[in-house]
């Protein structure tokens, strides 16, 4: 079987699609997923003009749906796509990773990879089935909430249908608006659903088709079984399975490392920790060929919530009783919101109320730490951008619109506000990591998660290749294990692979380079070896930030908060810590020299050659 | 003299409880705590095997070798960060 992945071109302006296969040299260099993504996004935006210079939400910013290599198969917890395009939020790199059903559908139907152009006249959706590409109107849903939408689509189209919408917030252009393949599985990060709304496409519906091929199926099942049962020994998918992400919020709270009132606290009420939420779960589930299962069905009418949708919906906004945050999980889902960016921002906005930055009359009513009432309010009105919501829906940007000081409350790295509830000023490696993450503030690109086990010498040398400092209060090694997280964490991106199955990611003892080579080599009959896996990893980061470096990024963007600089964490174990300008910038230093960058940040020379070359394969 | 014992997810799960009180002799190191614990409780011997717990004392991260003070309390975190 050869291997090969389908692309579709979209032009929602002409209503045209032409499907081609990704040329074989870009697919091994890339695989799929976000790496693959990434070098479709540096053509179409190198096409469509200056990237500086395009507006996200016009017509000429390319949208890219892209499945993960193993994406469909049994591979084990292979659910994952991701959305990229120029982000509305941020400006630069927008890329968002989301589980779920959908993309082993979009697969099945026929394509691995969507490339969506222009802007159709009226609202439309996409339906991909059996290899052929239909687009349709969506009069009759635009306007719907996500559930609604989704079940729209699935009355039109018969069971087995599975789809990608947005909201009322994608299409009201709220810049942190999502793409929801679920209830509650989000492509969350960026405001990609604005992306969407911008082209006034209400949806991807995917159905039909076949079983995705596979080279050596034999092969692949044994795989499948011996590494299913290595996982499963694990603790951390163990205890995932009973109570899924909510225990880590426990945990960081006792640390005093909770983000609570924006930042300004550290610790939270006890009403948040997972034995709460519990009383509120109706059942587990899990995405396809998960082996996890850590998603909550809730008895109040969702899914979820998360640690971070339970951080930021509730400790940094001082909300704490647990049914009142578990209903704001479900309406900024059903709305179509990126749950991380609102709390962030809504907490942001606490912070300005408080100190007078903004008063009632500028925003129409107070907004006090933990009125839930307001809030709820709040967040309907950012939805369909009423009032001082419309203001919000602007996130990050909003700053534009308040007195300049009004940014030094901002937690937010390049524009994209911090995507988990934890306070980075303890952990120096997690500090580093939210600064230099491709697409801004965010946990999922690199946090090197085992610096809270305090693992021996001998094993952190065995994990990440040389001796380094075990102290995670410490400033020194960061770069290294950061880097290396990096690149583990772009690979399984690249094959639709979830972290909680990830060497790194919470465990030392779950799927790495090793594994995932096994995986690959079974179903799709190309070989690539642990080592090639990684520098294919290197290379997904080097490409973003070259994609960066078209948006005009520098040195100078790699950096925290204000307030993560200036202010000690307040009390618990974490009391006194902050992050220290001058150790920060040693820091980031080794972490370019870990990477192959000069000291600007720049990717060297050989590597940006190679990625014109391998680019330049998709041809003018 | 009377200590208070928390254990976090999943440790609790062990035991059935979140908290319990427990009588101590004064001098009593953390890491016989432990002992006692595991003896008393045979399933979170193993579970403290395959995860072991990050202990507060109070406020305090403290090891094994930490004497507990009358009325204090302790807290057994798995240690963890991702998201």
């Amino acid at each position: 079987m050869e291997f090969k992945s389908t692309v579709a071109i979209i032009n929602l302006t002409t209503g045209e699609s032409q499907i081609t296969n990704t040329p074989t040299e870009l697919l091994h260099a890339y695989l799929g997923g976000r790496g693959l993504n990434m070098a479709y996004l540096r053509h179409y935006l190198l096409i469509a003009g200056d990237p500086k210079e395009i507006d996200p939400l016009s017509p000429e910013n390319p949208l890219i749906f892209g499945a993960g290599t193993l994406t469909g198969t049994i591979a084990p917890n292979a659910a994952r796509f991701n959305i990229s395009a120029k982000s509305p939020e941020s400006g630069i790199l927008g890329d968002s990773n989301c589980g779920g059903f959908f993309a082993a559908a979009m697969r099945k139907a026929g394509f691995d990879r969507l490339v969506i152009l222009g802007r159709a006249d009226h609202p439309s959706y996409i339906l991909l089935e059996d290899g052929e590409i239909i687009i349709l109107l969506a009069e009759n849903m635009w306007g719907t909430k996500v559930i609604k939408a989704q079940d729209l689509l699935k009355e039109k189209h018969g069971p087995g249908t599975i789809s990608a919408v947005i909201g009322p917030a994608g299409e009201n252009l709220v810049r942190m608006a999502a793409v929801m393949t679920g209830k509650k599985n989000a492509a969350g990060r960026g405001g990609m659903g604005a992306v969407m709304g911008s082209k006034n496409l209400k949806a991807v519906v995917a159905r039909g088709g076949a079983p995705i091929s596979i080279a050596q199926k034999d092969t692949l099942r044994a795989v499948r079984l011996q590494q299913q049962k290595y996982l499963k020994d694990s603790k951390i998918v163990q205890v995932l399975g009973k109570v899924g992400t909510p225990l880590l919020y426990e945990v960081s709270n006792r640390l005093g490392a909770i983000r609570t009132h924006n930042s300004q606290k550290n610790f939270f009420e006890d009403t948040l920790n997972a034995e709460e939420i519990e009383h509120y779960v109706d059942k587990m589930l899990a995405c396809t060929s998960c082996i996890v299962h850590c998603r909550h069905r809730n008895t109040l009418g969702g899914e979820g919530p998360e640690y971070s949708t339970i951080g930021l919906l509730g400790a940094n906004l001082g909300i704490a009783p647990t049914d009142q945050v578990i209903e704001l999980n479900n309406q900024v889902n059903d709305l179509g919101l990126d749950a991380s960016s609102t709390g962030t921002i809504i907490g942001w906005a606490m912070e300005l109320y408080q100190r007078g930055i903004i008063t009632a009359e500028d925003i129409g009513n107070p907004i006090e730490w933990g009125d839930f009432e307001t809030v709820h309010e709040l967040i309907d009105d950012i939805a369909y951008r009423r009032g001082f919501g419309d203001v919000l829906a602007e996130s990050t940007q909003a700053a534009s619109q308040f007195p300049p000081v009004a940014r030094d409350y901002l937690i937010a790295v390049k524009n994209l506000p911090q995507s988990d509830p934890h306070d980075v000023r303890y952990f120096k490696g997690f500090a580093l990591g939210i600064a230099v993450a491709s697409r801004g503030a965010d946990h999922l690109r690199n946090r090197p998660t085992l610096e809270v086990f305090k693992l021996p010498e001998d094993v952190r040398e065995k994990i990440y290749g040389r001796a380094n400092d075990p102290n995670p209060e410490g400033y020194k090694d960061k770069g290294l294990i950061v880097a290396w997280s990096d690149d583990i964490y772009a690979v399984t991106d690249s094959l639709g692979i979830c972290k909680f199955v990830t060497h790194g990611f919470n465990s030392p003892h779950l799927l790495g380079y090793d594994h995932f080579s096994d995986l690959i080599s079974a179903a799709t009959g190309f070989d690539i070896s642990p080592e090639a896996l990684r520098r294919l990893g290197a290379r997904v980061i080097d490409t973003e930030r070259l994609i960066n470096a078209d948006f005009g990024l520098t040195r100078t963007d790699d950096t925290l908060p204000k307030r993560y600089f200036d202010d000690p964490m307040p009390a618990r174990k974490t009391k006194g810590h902050k992050i220290d300008r001058g150790k920060f910038q040693i820091m980031l230093d080794e972490y370019y020299y870990e990477r192959g960058w000069d000291q600007d940040g720049q990717v060297s020379l050989e590597s940006s050659q190679e990625i014109d070359h391998l680019i330049s394969l998709l041809g003018a | 003299m009377q200590v208070r014992v928390r254990f976090a997810e999943p440790f609790w799960r062990s035991i059935g409880e979140r908290e319990i009180e427990i009588e101590l002799d004064s001098n009593t190191l953390v890491g016989d705590l432990i002992g006692l614990l595991t003896q008393r409780y045979s399933s979170l011997g193993q579970e403290f095997n395959e995860a072991p717990p990050v202990i507060f004392l109070g406020d305090e991260e403290v090891d094994r070798e930490t004497f507990l003070t009358e009325d204090c309390q302790i807290h057994f975190v798995w240690p963890l960060a991702g998201g």
